[in-house]
């Protein structure tokens, strides 16, 4: 409650040009969606270039945010409508197929060694999420690295409850093979 | 009996939460004793909440975090109260004649950069423009007529700004001709600025979002 009480505060002085206001509104959520952009590109520029397209929007639409709901929930939807043109674009560019954003990923990223172990960590779990589809990680996304409610997930998506139940069941059949090594872990 | 995986779509992840009635509960058990399909379903999602949960975060490289973020324009007048302003022909217009408008004991006071020999005209026009203007908007903003809040002064602001990048050249071709044609062919020159408005309406993402602040704000009530 305190926490959404203060996100309205920022957004109201962000709105009457406090740069400082807006620079600790991205804050606050940046990691977060940074990290859901990775996971959705599975490529470090790419995962910046999309979160900077999220914050672009953000702030452009930020005058219409009614503060009568959760901006995390909003800032999400945002997020959903740009990971999903990001995608689609990024589909066309014959220099992003799929399947080679996964290699090298780690050899370029410009972190100290133990920074590299704790990674690997996420390796793996980009490599399970690969597998899957952009509908069904999408959804994978928000449920289980999010926690949203479907409720929630169908505002930010404008996909219907039932379809988002039925995409989260085939993801899961989608799992099978791969959840396995996980397990052993 | 052949399973149609339904159940367990619908109340999966109420079942792993703990959120199911005793009665739903027992439905969904029954489902994947039964059924292998939906028991892997269940196994997978189970070890994704576990997998989820060892994501380490990952730090956000640096990145200018204002570079885009256009600060509004102060204002010491209080002239984005006037709710009207929201049209964008107004908006089109003030940029053409460079009108300064500003509030006083006196009530509202319209002054010009230049075009003086014009200005009658040009108040007469802004009147005129401003009744058409009310009458196509207000029922959309009146509703947020008295909530003159900090998000449509940002919005009239970059407004004014995008309408005078992307407007200049047309808004130059007009200024040109009312000067040369001072007002010979007024029809002609009505219908020019009207069109332009009409244009500016349909296609200015500002003015949109200022429509969907407008009837925010009015469901707020
Ligand atoms: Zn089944």
């Amino acid at each position: 409650m305190f926490q959404l009480r203060k996100d309205e505060k920022l957004i109201e002085k962000a709105l009457g040009g406090s740069q400082s206001s807006w620079v600790s509104l991205v804050k606050r959520y940046e990691g977060l969606v940074y990290n859901y952009c990775y996971r959705m590109t599975f490529n470090n520029s790419d995962a910046m270039d999309l979160m900077q397209e999220v914050y672009l929007a953000v702030y452009r639409n930020l005058p219409a945010y009614r503060g009568d709901g959760k901006f995390k929930s909003w800032m999400m939807r945002i997020a959903a409508n740009k990971t999903t043109d990001f995608l689609r674009s990024r589909g066309r560019n014959p220099l992003h197929q799929a399947g080679d954003v996964l290699d090298d990923e780690f050899h370029t990223h410009d972190s100290p060694h133990s920074d590299y172990e704790e990674y690997a960590e996420n390796k793996q779990i980009m490599k399970v999420l690969a597998t899957l589809s952009e509908e069904h990680r999408m959804v994978v996304e928000l449920k289980f690295f999010q926690h949203f409610t479907f409720e929630e997930i169908s505002q930010q998506t404008g996909v219907a409850v039932s379809t988002l139940k039925t995409r989260l069941y085939a993801a899961l059949q989608k799992l099978k093979g791969h959840m396995e090594v996980q397990n052993v872990v | 009996m052949l399973c149609d995986h339904q159940v367990v779509t619908d109340h999966l992840i109420d079942y792993i939460d703990g959120k199911l009635s005793p009665v739903m509960r027992k439905q969904v058990e029954d489902a994947m004793a039964e059924c292998p399909s939906c028991k892997e379903a269940y196994l997978n999602a189970v070890a994704l909440t576990q997998t989820a949960a060892r994501w380490q975060d990952q730090p956000v490289p640096e990145w200018h975090r204002t570079e885009y973020a256009v600060r509004p324009r102060q204002q010491t007048s209080s002239w984005l109260n006037w709710t009207s302003l929201a049209a964008s022909a107004m908006a089109i217009l003030m940029v053409v004649f460079q009108v300064n408008i500003s509030t006083s004991e006196n009530g509202l006071q319209i002054a010009f950069g230049s075009q003086a020999n014009v200005d009658a005209i040009v108040e007469r026009k802004l009147a005129e423009y401003k009744q058409q203007q009310d009458t196509l908007l207000d029922a959309r903003f009146v509703a947020a007529a008295d909530k003159q809040d900090t998000a449509r002064k940002l919005m009239m602001a970059d407004m004014l700004d995008k309408t005078r990048e992307e407007r200049r050249d047309d808004l130059n071709f007009i200024v040109t001709g009312i000067q040369t044609q001072r007002f010979e062919d007024q029809a002609k020159l009505d219908k020019e600025l009207l069109s332009l408005a009409q244009n500016q309406i349909e296609n200015n993402q500002y003015i949109s979002q200022l429509i969907q602040s407008a009837n925010y704000s009015e469901g707020d009530k």
